[in-house]
C-alpha cells in the first residue's frame, strides 16, 4: 500500500510540469492567491492557427532547423564514425570527438561567436542550424561507435569481395541493419536541436526566435500563458519521439 | 580511392568536431591577453590577473561546483532509492512510459516550471495560502533566485533523477544483482549488508563516467541558473555571458578569460576521466 502510494506521488510528481503548462496555457487571469485561475480561453491556442502569429512562425523554424540539424548530423555522423571505428588511433579520434560535446554550449558559442560575425553567419538560420550541428555531429560520431563491431566490418568486407558495390551495400546491408540506431541517432540530435539556448541565443543574437527563446521572451515580457503554451510545444514532440521510440525502437531491439 | 575518401571524412569530422573548439580556444586566449580585440595595446596579463586573482570567477566556479555536487547527490539518492525499492515496477506499464516522460522536457521548461511552482506567488504558495500556513505571500520562503541556489538545484534534480533512475536501473538488471544478492544471503549477509558492500559500491562503480559527465554538464548549466538563479552570485556559464553583454568593452576580455579557463578545466576533467577508466579497466 505504502508502496504504491509512493509510486503514485512520484508519477504525480512527473505529470505535474505538463499539468502546470497546460493549465496555465488555457488560463487568462491568475491572480494571487487563487490557486486556480479566473476565467478560461483557448485564445492562446488559437494563436497558432494564425498565419503571422509569433508562435506559429517559430514553431515551424524550430522544426524546420531541427530536422534539417538532425537529418545532416545523422548522416554525417554514419560515414564518418565508421571511419574513425576502423581507424588505428581509434581512442584519439573519439577523445577529440568529446570536447565540443562536454563544453557548455554557451561557453562553446563565446569562443565562436566572432567567426559567426565574420563570415556573416551571424542572425541566420543557417548560421543558428551549423552552431547546433557542431554540438550535434560530435555526439552521433560517439553515439554511432556502439553499431561499428567487428562483425559488422567482416560483414562489409565480405560483401565487397563477393563483388557488391558501395551502394548496394549500404542499401542492402548496412541499411537495414542500422535502422534503428539510426532513428534513434535522429531522435537524439532532433532534440539537441530542439532543446538548444544557449548557443541558438548568442549566435541568433535572440533574433532567430525558436521555440526556447520565444519561451525566455514570454518570461521576460512576464506571459506566463504565452510562456507555457511555448513551453508545451516544447515538450509535445518529444513525447511523441519518446513514444514512438518505446513502441517502434526499443522493442525491436529487445 | 578509398584513402582519398577516408581523409575526406577524416577532414569532415577535423572540420566539424576539432577545429571549431580549438580555433575558438585560441582566438579567445590571444583576445584574453591583449593580443588581438578592439582595445588591444599588446600583450598584458592584466586581464587574467583580474579573473584568477579578481574572487568573481573562483567564487562563481566553487559556486558551480557546489550546485552540480548538491543536485547529483540528491538525484542519485533519490534515484537509488527509487530502484532499490521499486525495482521492476519502474519499468512496466505505464510507469515504464512516464519514468521517461521528464527526459523529454527542456531545461528552458524545468527552469520556468520551478518558477511558476515556488516563486512567492507561485502555485505552492497558493496551495500554503489556501491551507492557511501562511497569510501573505511575503512569509513564503526565498526558493528561487536565492543565494543558496534551491531553485537551481531542485530543477537539475528534477530532471536528473529520471536519468540516474533508469541508468541505475539497467546497471541493476544488468550486473545481475538480483543473484548477487541471493549469493550474499546465502553466505550469512542481511540486506544492508549486501546494498552497503556490494549492491551501492557495484551500481556507484559502473555508473561513474556517466555521474561525472552530468556534474559537468550541471556545472556548465546556462538556461535554469539564468531563469531561477540568483543575482548576487553567478553559475560560470551565466558570469560569462554577462561579461560579453555588458556595455563596458574591457569586460570582453574577461569574459575570454573565464571561458577559456572554464574550457580548460572541463577538458581536464575529462582527460583525468579517460584516463582514471584506463586505470581501472
Amino acid at each position: 500500500m505504502f508502496k504504491k502510494g509512493v509510486l503514485l506521488i512520484v508519477l504525480l510528481g512527473i505529470l505535474l510540469p505538463f499539468l502546470l503548462m497546460g493549465l496555465l496555457s488555457v488560463s487568462k487571469g491568475w491572480f494571487y492567491p487563487d490557486i486556480f485561475p479566473k476565467s478560461f480561453t483557448l485564445g492562446h491556442w488559437q494563436l497558432l492557427l494564425h498565419q503571422e502569429s509569433e508562435l506559429q512562425q517559430s514553431l515551424l523554424l524550430s522544426l524546420l532547423m531541427a530536422l534539417g540539424v538532425a537529418s545532416v548530423a545523422t548522416l554525417l555522423g554514419f560515414w564518418v564514425s565508421k571511419e574513425l571505428a576502423y581507424a588505428k588511433q581509434r581512442n584519439t579520434w573519439l577523445l577529440l570527438a568529446y570536447w565540443p560535446f562536454v563544453l557548455s554550449p554557451v561557453v562553446l558559442a563565446i569562443l565562436l561567436q566572432r567567426f559567426f560575425i565574420y563570415a556573416g553567419l551571424s542572425v541566420s538560420f543557417i548560421g543558428v542550424s551549423l552552431g547546433q550541428l557542431l554540438l550535434a555531429f560530435p555526439y552521433t560520431v560517439i553515439l554511432f561507435q556502439s553499431f561499428w563491431s567487428n562483425y559488422i566490418l567482416e560483414l562489409y568486407q565480405q560483401s565487397v569481395t563477393l563483388g557488391a558495390s558501395t551502394v548496394q551495400v549500404f542499401r542492402q546491408i548496412l541499411l537495414p541493419i542500422a535502422a534503428p540506431i539510426l532513428l534513434i541517432c535522429f531522435f537524439q540530435t532532433f532534440l539537441i536541436s530542439w532543446f538548444e539556448y544557449g548557443l541558438t541565443q548568442l549566435i541568433g543574437v535572440g533574433k532567430i526566435k525558436t521555440l526556447t527563446i520565444l519561451v525566455f521572451k514570454y518570461v521576460n515580457e512576464a506571459n506566463i500563458f504565452h510562456a507555457a503554451l511555448a513551453s508545451l510545444l516544447l515538450m509535445l514532440p518529444p513525447c511523441l519521439l519518446l513514444w514512438l521510440n518505446k513502441r517502434f525502437v526499443f522493442s525491436k531491439l529487445v | 580511392m578509398p584513402k582519398l575518401s577516408s581523409g575526406i571524412l577524416k577532414s569532415v569530422f577535423l572540420v566539424l568536431a576539432v577545429l571549431p573548439v580549438a580555433i575558438g580556444l585560441g582566438f579567445a586566449l590571444l583576445y584574453s591577453l591583449g593580443i588581438i580585440g578592439v582595445l588591444s595595446e599588446g600583450f598584458t596579463l592584466s586581464y587574467w590577473e583580474e579573473v584568477l586573482l579578481g574572487g568573481t570567477f573562483l567564487k562563481s566556479l566553487a559556486y558551480s561546483f557546489y550546485i552540480g555536487i548538491v543536485t547529483i547527490t540528491v538525484s542519485l539518492s533519490v534515484a537509488f532509492w527509487l530502484v532499490l525499492y521499486f525495482k521492476e515496477s519502474l519499468t512496466r506499464g505505464v510507469t515504464g512510459y512516464l519514468m521517461f516522460l521528464p527526459l523529454s522536457i527542456p531545461a528552458v521548461v524545468t527552469g520556468f516550471f520551478i518558477f511558476q511552482l515556488l516563486t512567492k506567488s507561485g502555485m505552492l504558495s497558493r496551495v500554503f495560502h489556501y491551507l492557511g500556513w501562511i497569510d501573505t505571500l511575503e512569509q513564503f520562503p526565498e526558493l528561487v533566485q536565492d543565494d543558496w541556489g534551491v531553485g537551481i538545484i531542485l530543477a537539475h534534480s528534477l530532471m536528473a533523477i529520471p536519468f540516474f533512475t533508469l541508468l541505475l536501473n539497467s546497471i541493476y538488471h544488468d550486473q545481475h544483482l538480483d543473484q548477487l544478492k541471493e549469493v550474499a544471503q546465502t553466505l550469512g549477509g542481511n540486506q544492508q549488508t549486501f546494498l552497503i558492500k556490494i549492491g551501492v559500491p557495484l551500481m556507484l562503480r559502473t555508473a561513474s563516467p556517466n555521474i561525472l559527465l552530468y556534474l559537468l554538464f550541471v556545472v556548465g548549466a546556462y538556461e535554469v541558473p539564468l531563469l531561477v538563479g540568483s543575482q548576487r552570485i553567478q553559475m560560470v556559464s551565466v558570469l560569462a555571458v554577462r561579461k560579453f553583454q555588458r556595455f563596458n568593452l574591457h569586460d570582453i576580455p574577461e569574459g575570454y578569460a573565464i571561458s577559456v579557463a572554464f574550457t580548460v578545466l572541463l577538458l581536464g576533467c575529462i582527460w583525468g576521466l579517460v584516463k582514471l577508466n584506463k586505470k581501472h579497466v
